[in-house]
């Protein structure tokens, strides 16, 4: 199975953004197709697959993933990610940030319009952020604003944010959607109409929700950055991959994406080739064999350095994944400024696995190929969630590759909210293979630092390392992108040699577009203002009506 | 008959308590918190988030308290709002109920149409060449898998013949069209799922007639019907297969909850909306006001459907009265 040229599109897929809109990214601007004399033209619509319905479109409230496909295209935030992990104003001008990172303050775009007519001001900033802390709002995101002390306008076009100690996600999490208050202000949030006709300055407005079949959105002729090329996007509400694809065959949609299955083996047809551009890029998360560092056989680094050995991860991503994948070092994407370069993945080396097993005294004394120590044989169990097939397939190599050393393992696949709530909240587990999705910003603490053991805190293998800890605290005070970035990479180098998991792969987001959308500007994170400038040839346009 | 009803009535009401009394139980019993799924292992989401859904849901409340306060708000017909998307669970359940009965109707009419006449032929021309053919055909469709039968029908029905539309209830331009030509293309994209679910379907009907009929067919009064030199056809028509219906009755009301009910996985297949989909998300999410809606329904549709299958079968067979003395 050859590796499909990479041809230097790659890009990074923020947590929630569907690969679509994010197609893909490359160092510079990359202009796929040509564009024909006269330019781009206005017109035609992209009909593309929505996995599931969002639950609801108050951007406070939003936490899955078919929610913020939408919400994104209809809100904007004050800043945004554009090229190189760089964040850029949105609604905001520009902003300053002083009295040593307590202190950002933003200058707002002016003449930006609410969908609805109204004028965006500093007072729609403040509402959101009220509702965001506003204890009866139960929005999964108030913890990124814990540390603001206070929010004001000086005037519409300004908002001053106050801290109380420098804290560098900071401005990241400007990014999140600001809602209108005009419209929410007084409203139960969980229950307005809004959910399902939201109204906000994205350069896409919602014209109709068919509940289960689809959501149509439109371009928005008052967008403050301009209107769309595209007349609109429909999103159609399928839940299941191999429809997506038999779909996208039948022409019934422009874009989706795909298993490594379907990419790697079933696009290869002249009809499919001639029809859609294929991407890959490495996605924004990892997979990862998680160890109970609680218990006493994996709290010694010498067993976790000898299971990261005895696991051939390529083998992994080869068989898995079709080789559409890269092996992974560490918590930070490989495009993030955070990342070490020069973290290189371990050689698979089972021989060199077994001796670190003896030296911790795991000797296989009565001659049945499991080590033990003690008199008692090196047995556990992997946990892993039903129906994810790539670590389901993963695990079984594990087990292989493990049984080879030694080590007798098991797999057992649960439901996630039981998995969740039964296995890892009350840490009933010895091992487990789980991915992390990650954010914008590098920011670890939630996942790394030794603080967040707590019942449904997420550092629930118990990693305690006050190494870690020290630089990880270091990374959130430090408002200094290169001094911050120096941080990042000692943890990642950290992390790497003590292995508090054994770190498996990135897989790659596969989406494909059909060929018929042109100027499709691929930026390591955009997305939503390349949206913007994609256009349909007037000869090629297909969908002549405006929904 | 009065009685018979009247006392038929009273015992359901204890049998529909006891149905939403062990739902409720079961729901509880399996773990995993329904605040979970929406939240679990997002890293924004705070433990103070969590706990606040914990408490709007009352899941910190002992469970009879629950219950209770569950009951209160059912018995006066507020079914409640999904702990998922906040919308009230009937408006949920009554937009995905006409697509599911609206198939499941199509369904049945086109498993009667064809499994019924396959079955009394089977009968009247037992173990012949046409006979084994047609019961290979429907055993053949009862035994495959419908997920297999669904993609290979839209592989090649819809990808390769590009006959029908492979997936939705309508064309994304289905609203411009006049009423005749909206429902004509919703019957386009109902074909292939419908045509799934009858040839999975054929086989019980078909061999339950077939059985039935064949029995029938040996009866003594068959035999005096044809020494006293009746035609065949009126032998068939008249005396066997008339006979032989009658416990279709039971089937058909039998199928009354059914047709509430959606294949999950025919649903998921072909992206329709409908039932299946509906309470398959929803366990999974612990979304337990909608499960309890969808069970609750479910229920009563058993219990009616039961009852209408007694009352029907006094109607129709002169032999069974029920109640009073025989």
């Amino acid at each position: 199975m050859s590796r499909p040229p990479r041809s230097g599109f790659r890009s990074l897929r923020p947590l929630f953004l569907p690969p679509l809109l994010l197609l893909l990214s490359s160092a510079g601007p990359v202009s796929a197709g040509t564009a024909p004399i006269g330019g781009p033209i206005p017109g035609d619509l992209l009909v593309t697959a929505l996995i599931g319905e969002p639950a609801t479109l108050v951007p406070v409230l939003a936490a899955d993933s078919p929610s913020h496909e939408i919400c994104a295209l209809v809100f904007n935030g004050l800043v945004r990610y554009g090229r190189g992990l760089m964040l850029e104003g949105d609604l905001a001008q520009r902003w300053e940030i002083e009295e040593e990172g307590r202190l950002i303050r933003f200058y707002l775009k002016r003449g930006v319009l609410w969908q609805d007519g109204a004028p965006f001001t500093a007072e729609d900033v403040l509402f959101t952020y009220r509702q965001y802390v506003n204890p009866n709002v139960p929005s999964p995101y108030g913890g990124d604003f814990k540390s603001v002390t206070s929010v004001t306008a000086p005037d519409p076009y300004t908002v001053e944010v106050r801290y109380a100690e420098p804290f560098a996600p900071a401005l990241d999490s400007w990014a999140k959607w600001i809602m209108p208050k005009h419209l929410l202000e007084g409203q139960d949030l969980l229950t307005t109409p809004f959910k399902s006709r939201p109204v906000g300055t994205g350069p896409f407005r919602l014209k109709e929700w068919r509940r289960g079949q689809r959501i149509t959105l439109t371009a928005n002729p008052t967008h403050h950055a301009g209107r769309p090329y595209l007349n609109g996007i429909v999103f159609r509400i399928i839940p299941d991959q191999s429809t997506i694809f038999l779909e996208l065959q039948a022409g019934g949609i422009d874009s989706g994406s795909l298993t490594p299955l379907q990419y790697a083996r079933m696009t290869g047809t002249r009809h499919f080739e001639a029809a859609f551009r294929k991407y890959h890029y490495p996605s924004l998360g990892y997979t990862y064999l998680g160890t109970n560092l609680r218990d006493p056989r994996f709290a010694d680094h010498r067993v976790r350095q000898a299971i990261n050995l005895a696991i051939d991860k390529q083998e992994i991503i080869d068989g898995v994944l079709f080789g559409l994948g890269e092996i992974s070092t560490g918590p930070f994407p490989k495009k993030s400024w955070a990342f070490d370069p020069e973290v290189q993945p371990a050689a698979f080396d089972p021989k060199r696995a077994g001796e670190l097993l003896t030296e911790a005294g795991w000797i296989d004394g009565d001659g049945d190929g499991i080590r033990e120590k003690d008199g008692r044989p090196f047995r556990f169990t992997i946990l892993t969630n039903q129906g994810n097939l790539a670590r389901k397939l993963a695990a079984q190599i594990i087990v292989r590759r493990l049984r080879e050393v030694g080590i007798s393992a098991k797999i057992r696949f649960l439901e996630w909210a039981t998995f969740i709530d039964e296995y890892i909240n009350k840490r009933r587990f010895e091992a487990v293979v789980l991915g992390w999705g990650l954010s914008w910003d590098p920011d670890p603490y939630d996942i790394w630092h030794s603080s967040k053991q707590g019942p449904g805190e997420f550092n629930f293998i118990g990693y305690a390392n006050p190494e870690a800890d020290r630089l990880i605290e270091a990374g959130r005070r430090e408002m200094n992108r290169e001094k911050r970035a120096e941080i990042y990479r000692r943890l990642h180098r950290l992390l790497y040699n003590d292995q508090p998991v054994c770190f498996l792969y990135v897989a790659d987001g596969l989406p494909v577009l059909s060929r018929r959308f042109r100027d499709i500007e691929l930026s390591p994170f955009g997305g939503i203002s390349e949206l913007l400038q994609w256009y349909v040839p007037e000869t090629e346009q297909k969908y002549r009506w405006v929904p | 008959m009065g009685p018979f009803l009247l006392r038929r009535l009273a015992a359901l009401i204890p049998t529909f308590f006891g149905i939403t009394l062990i739902s409720f139980a079961v729901l509880h019993l399996a773990p995993g918190q329904p605040v979970g799924t929406m939240t679990d292992l997002n890293v924004k989401v705070s433990m103070e988030a969590r706990q606040r859904r914990i408490a709007e849901f009352h899941l910190d409340q002992p469970l009879h308290k629950q219950y209770g306060l569950w009951l209160k708000k059912t018995l006066i017909g507020d079914f409640g709002d999904s702990w998922n998307d906040g919308r009230p669970v009937l408006e949920k359940i009554g937009e995905a109920i006409p697509i599911t009965v609206g198939i499941n109707l199509l369904a049945l009419a086109g498993i009667l149409g064809l499994g019924i006449p396959i079955g009394l032929f089977g009968a009247a021309r037992e173990n012949s060449g046409w006979d084994h053919l047609l019961t290979g055909g429907v055993l053949i469709g009862f035994a495959l898998p419908t997920f297999w039968i669904a993609l290979l029908a839209l592989d090649f029905f819809g990808v390769r013949l590009g006959w029908v539309p492979v997936s939705g209830l309508n064309s994304l331009e289905a609203d411009r069209f006049g009423f005749l030509a909206f429902w004509g293309d919703r019957l386009h994209h109902l074909l292939l799922p419908v045509g799934v679910t009858i040839f999975g379907g054929l086989a019980g009907i078909s061999r339950y007639v077939r059985s039935q009929a064949a029995q029938t067919l040996r009866q003594d009064y068959i035999r005096t019907a044809r020494a006293k030199g009746l035609p065949e056809s009126r032998v068939l028509f008249r005396h066997a297969f008339r006979n032989a219906l009658l416990p279709l009755i039971t089937i058909l009301g039998l199928s009354i909850p059914g047709l509430i009910g959606g294949s999950v996985i025919l649903e998921t297949i072909f992206a329709i909306p409908g039932m299946g989909r509906l309470f398959f998300d929803a366990v999974f999410m612990r979304d337990q006001p909608v499960v309890m809606g969808i069970l609750i329904l479910g229920a009563i549709l058993t219990l009616l459907g039961n009852l209408l299958a007694d009352i029907a079968y006094a109607a129709a067979d002169p032999r069974i009265r029920y109640g009073g003395g025989s």
